[in-house]
């Protein structure tokens, strides 16, 4: 291998044009640990080449490492070394591999995953039920190890498209149930209203965006979070669904705050009166969620012959002269979900949430996206391919930069070093993390969802708390206490063909896991200097090797915890 | 001297000031100072603003009883006896009338004495230029002090307290602050080297601070000698790896900020809720360190079903509210407290007249808002017989109270009388100011001069 021949890349790394059934039939690529060593030794001295003189930043050149670590950081919860490993190897065409295999349908999960998720669930016996608390370990537990990442951070991501906040529904549910005296425990019930939701998403994460919407607009947990279920045409329309169904789910609104393609006035309250009688079963008899079309409370004459959303570029709906009742609404939704303002907007938010927080994506991708969108039936799974195949993912304009959500800063660190968790105790710290850093899973109170651009989550509060977390790593030294999670740096040096005795090698591999070529070299040496310096900075601390010579096992962990911490605290480690 | 004014001192001249130092070379300051001149803020003065997410309802909260025949007529009286699925009118009593024709919704009997004082003033049919009755867009109007016009013009997305604050020399990053669990926009800056302050809780804060003495090379990596020196110079990064960058330096100014903060309980408890809780610790901020605006939010507002009358989901947010307040008022303005202290309340819009089918609201345009201070003119602005005419109750474009005075028309008087801000600093705060005429934009006298 030619190590001069590949350091410096000048051209943009560029995908062969796949077609749909390439992308399908592509299996992962496997190395022997042989070529493994060698790919490892081949980074290093990638890294000796970037090092130079210099104390200001490296103008990083593009290089198959950052090419993959980019590759993780958008479309997964971050690197592991493992997947880091496999995808060097097969360089380039790994990386079309690893995109096919993500967008196709998805593959079981590991049994160590299951396991997890099966010491998640609740246990009946013990009177165990679902709370929003539990839901939000088994999407964590996901989130660390599932192999179908990219599904399940977009099952996330359009979870919070289609907001439905648990304290709204937990109230709603308790009243009514209340009222008739039911024996349901609403906040069981509405967590699973909202898993229900949340597992319809994982599903279709890349199905037809049509599909998803009716599902969500007519789904239980929807209704009762935006007040359908009092959605009388009879005694008045309540409006609030249909608002935020147009506003933020599908239409949406341009860059200046305009709507796009819908009049606020007469397009809402018609569309609520499509909407008006699709209410909730809320008889005592069982069961008592499931969506109901009540004829009473369904009213369409004030807009029949009326079109909807007439301003739209590709015409609107006209609803019929004699039109009414449960169908329309099936109608209206697949109507707007091919509506080019539709996939307009939610081309722009996955270009926001994929590539860049600009206002203004780039209109020739954006067009090719609304094109693809017309062409596919809404096919979402088609529009993210033909986003991460652009030139503009790949750009490295817009490597590290993006803020990570608390989520993703907190599960790419545990990532990142292979952090394990067997038991659904060792996950409670980082649950506990999660809430004070602002993101308790499935809560978030407002219909405009948890927010993922970058100015949200580079605010003091968060940093401190991403920096509390990454230290944090220091105290899971022995593993055994309750909270944490158990980290194994020798089977991660193992992994990585670095000998437990080489400090520079640890030192630098630990940065490599993370960082790619991004840190300066400033950084590096800070970072050797840790690893080998006693607390002064200045002092030689014993060596690495003169730990395993001696059998100092438990010191040579503590040391190697520590440092680990420090090498998760740069602030890069907050950037995607 | 006491130890606090000292710590206070310090922060201003020292602290902040070597924080300015670090940064000199990427503030754009000395931009902002071109443009408005000398800044004439009288910073020690400051702003506590509280923002009623969902929108509240302003016709319940400051009802036109001068006008109940049109208001029973939209409203009817309940005819249950306790709270549910009812019409939501609030009888008329006495008890709360403020000036013979508008009346304090019961729940928020706590605030009477702060009236009576003179020292709370209700601003009604205040609202934006906004007619899509969409939350956010009027939420991020208040927050940026930017409606899109003309239409199609891309609107800033600072927030407004940014921009202020940004234009005080002195004042450094911890002037603004935002004492909510999600960050607000209002103190958003698009000025990667500025820092967004945020903090949730002191007590939170404190908790989350890195226990035990940094190593030395743990001190190069978080202190201004390290992060700072590396990445605040002319070195070119993308705004976002700034904004991340400059995290050491925000430890360490949070720390000389908050870590001699106290949030003990004061005389008037505050309300036992996450509300009350942020607003005790933002007072705590705005009254013992630098900080000169602070902004806590309390949401639950958006009453499209069961809103209740008298009693119900908006008269316990309502008396949350009236509680916190009067806390506020007590512990730090009465008894001849402190006049630099101005609370500014704010929803993003009223709601529709009429009640809906499930006894709620929809959205509407025109809102209340509410001014307390000893600086402030009280009484009820834009809600008595001379200003509220029949058939007020429903506007020009839909059944809903029309805006009578522009949203940004009560920051501008914040801005001019209780800062003594000029027209350029005006504008900077609230862009294309100058340019705006009509009644709508009149300042509505609420801010004593």
């Amino acid at each position: 291998m030619s190590h001069q021949g590949n350091t410096v890349r000048v051209r943009p790394f560029r995908f062969p044009c796949p077609t749909h059934d390439e992308r399908r039939g592509s299996t992962r690529t496997r190395r022997s640990s042989d070529s493994l060593a060698a790919v490892w030794a081949w980074l290093f001295a990638v890294l000796a080449a970037l090092a130079g003189p210099s104390t200001s930043a490296v103008a990083a050149p593009q290089s198959p490492t950052d090419d993959v670590l980019h590759l993780q950081r958008r479309i997964t919860y971050g690197p592991t070394a493992t997947e880091s490993l496999v995808l060097l190897a097969g360089y380039p065409t790994s990386l079309q591999t690893f995109l096919s295999a993500q967008l196709g349908p998805a593959q079981p999960e590991s049994s160590a995953l299951q396991l997890l998720l099966a010491d998640i669930q609740p246990n009946v016996s013990q009177g165990e039920v679902w709370s929003i608390d539990r839901l939000g370990r088994d999407y964590v537990a996901r989130a660390l190890y599932s192999r179908n990442q990219l599904r399940e951070w977009m099952a996330y991501f359009l979870f919070s498209h289609f907001n439905v906040g648990y304290g709204k529904v937990n109230n709603d549910l308790e009243e009514i149930i209340t009222f008739f005296s039911l024996p349901n425990s609403a906040s069981e019930d509405a967590t699973l209203l909202i898993r229900d939701n949340l597992e319809f998403l994982r599903q279709n994460a890349f199905g037809n965006f049509g599909t998803l919407l009716t599902h969500i607009v007519k789904s239980p947990a929807t209704i009762v979070y935006l007040d359908n279920h009092r959605n009388n045409a009879a005694l008045g329309v309540n409006e609030n669904l249909a608002r935020e169904a147009l506003e933020l789910y599908s239409l949406g609104l341009n860059p200046d705050g305009s709507p796009n393609g819908f009049n606020q006035s007469t397009d809402v309250n018609g569309f609520a009166h499509v909407l008006s009688g699709h209410i909730l079963n809320l008889s005592p008899a069982q069961p008592h969620w499931v969506p109901f079309f009540s004829g009473l409370f369904h009213d369409l004459a004030p807009y029949q012959g009326a079109t909807l959303f007439a301003s739209s570029v590709g015409g609107g709906y006209t609803i019929g002269a004699t039109e009414s009742g449960p169908a329309v609404l099936d109608n209206v939704l697949a109507h707007i979900a091919m509506m080019e303002e539709t996939a307009r907007f939610i081309s722009r938010k996955l270009y926001r949430a994929f590539v860049s927080d600009v206002a203004t994506p780039p209109s020739t991708l954006i067009d090719a996206m609304v094109a693809d969108w017309m062409a596919s039936n809404g096919n979402l799974g088609v529009v993210l391919d033909r986003l991460l195949h652009d030139l503009d993912f790949w750009s490295t304009s817009h490597r590290m930069g993006k803020v990570k959500t608390p989520l993703e800063g907190l599960v790419s660190t545990v990532r990142a070093f292979d952090g394990q968790a067997s038991n659904e105790n060792q996950l409670t710290n980082l649950m506990a993390e999660l809430s004070q850093s602002g993101q308790t899973l499935f809560t978030h109170p407002s219909p405009d969802g948890f927010p993922f651009a970058s100015e949200e989550h580079a605010t003091t509060w968060k940093d401190l708390r991403r920096v509390k977390f990454n230290r944090s790593l220091n105290e899971g030294v022995a593993s055994q206490y309750a909270g944490t999670i158990y980290y194994d740096w020798f089977g991660l040096l193992n992994q990585m063909q670095v000998s437990p005795s080489n400090t520079v090698g640890v030192a630098q591999s630990f940065l490599l896991l993370q960082y790619g070529t991004t840190l300066t070299n400033t950084d590096q040496q800070l970072a050797l200097s840790f690893l080998s310096t006693k607390v002064d900075g200045v002092t030689p601390d014993v060596g690495l090797d003169r730990l395993i010579q001696t059998g100092a096992i438990a010191a040579w962990n503590d040391r190697v915890s520590q440092y680990a911490a420090f090498a998760a605290s740069f602030a890069q480690s907050y950037l995607k | 001297m006491s130890h606090q004014l000292h710590r206070r001192q310090l922060l201003r001249m020292g602290g902040v000031g070597l924080l300015a130092g670090a940064f000199s070379s990427v503030l754009n300051r000395t931009a902002y100072a071109q443009v408005i001149g000398q800044p004439v803020l009288i910073n020690f003065r400051k702003v506590l603003i509280i923002f009623q997410r969902g929108a509240n309802c302003g016709l319940n909260t400051i009802i036109p009883h001068g006008n109940s025949s049109e208001y029973f007529g939209y409203r009817p009286l309940p005819t249950l006896s306790g709270p549910g699925v009812d019409n939501i009118g609030v009888p008329f009593d006495p008890a709360f009338d403020l000036n013979g024709f508008a009346s304090m919704h019961p729940a928020m009997a706590p605030l009477s004495h702060v009236f009576n004082q003179g020292h709370l003033a209700f601003l009604h049919r205040v609202g934006t230029i906004d007619y899509s009755r969409s939350h956010f867009e009027a939420q991020r109007y208040y927050e940026t002090l930017s409606p899109t016009t003309p239409a199609g013009s891309l609107a800033l997305e600072e927030g407004w307290v940014a921009r202020m604050v940004g234009a005080l020399p002195t004042t450094g990053g911890y002037a603004g602050v935002s004492v909510s669990n999600a960050f607000q926009q209002a103190f958003r800056s698009t000025d990667p080297s500025r820092v967004q302050w945020h903090v949730p809780n002191i007590a939170a804060y404190s908790q989350a601070k890195v226990k035990g003495a940094p190593t030395a090379v743990e001190a190069k990596m978080f202190g201004s000698a390290g992060l700072a020196a590396q990445y605040g110079g002319a070195q070119v990064v993308t705004e976002t790896s700034a904004l991340a960058y400059r995290s050491g330096v925000e430890m360490q100014e949070a720390d000389a900020a908050l870590s001699g903060v106290s949030s003990a309980q004061p005389n008037t408890p505050y309300p036992a809720t996450p509300f009350g809780a942020s607003l005790r610790d933002a007072v705590s901020m705005l009254t013992q360190t630098n900080a000169l605006v602070a902004g806590v939010e309390i949401g639950g507002w958006d009453t499209h079903a069961f809103q209740g009358g008298v009693n119900g989901r908006q008269a316990e947010l309502l008396n949350e509210l009236a509680l916190g307040l009067r806390a506020v008022y007590n512990n730090v303005m009465a008894h001849g407290g402190s006049q630099d202290l101005m609370v500014l309340v704010v929803t993003e819009f009223g709601r529709t007249t009429p009640q809906t089918g499930s006894f709620g609201t929809d959205h509407g345009h025109g809102g209340v808002a509410m001014a307390m201070g000893l600086r402030v003119n009280g009484g009820v602005y834009n809600c008595d017989p001379s200003t509220w005419l029949p058939g007020d109750m429903t506007g020009p474009d839909g059944p809903w109270v029309h805006h009578r005075t522009d949203f940004r028309a009560v920051f501008k008087e914040i801005l001019r009388a209780y800062y003594f801000a000029n027209t350029s600093m005006i504008d900077l705060v609230i862009p294309g100011w100058s340019s705006l005429s009509g009644p709508t934009f009149a300042e509505l006298g609420f801010v004593k001069p």
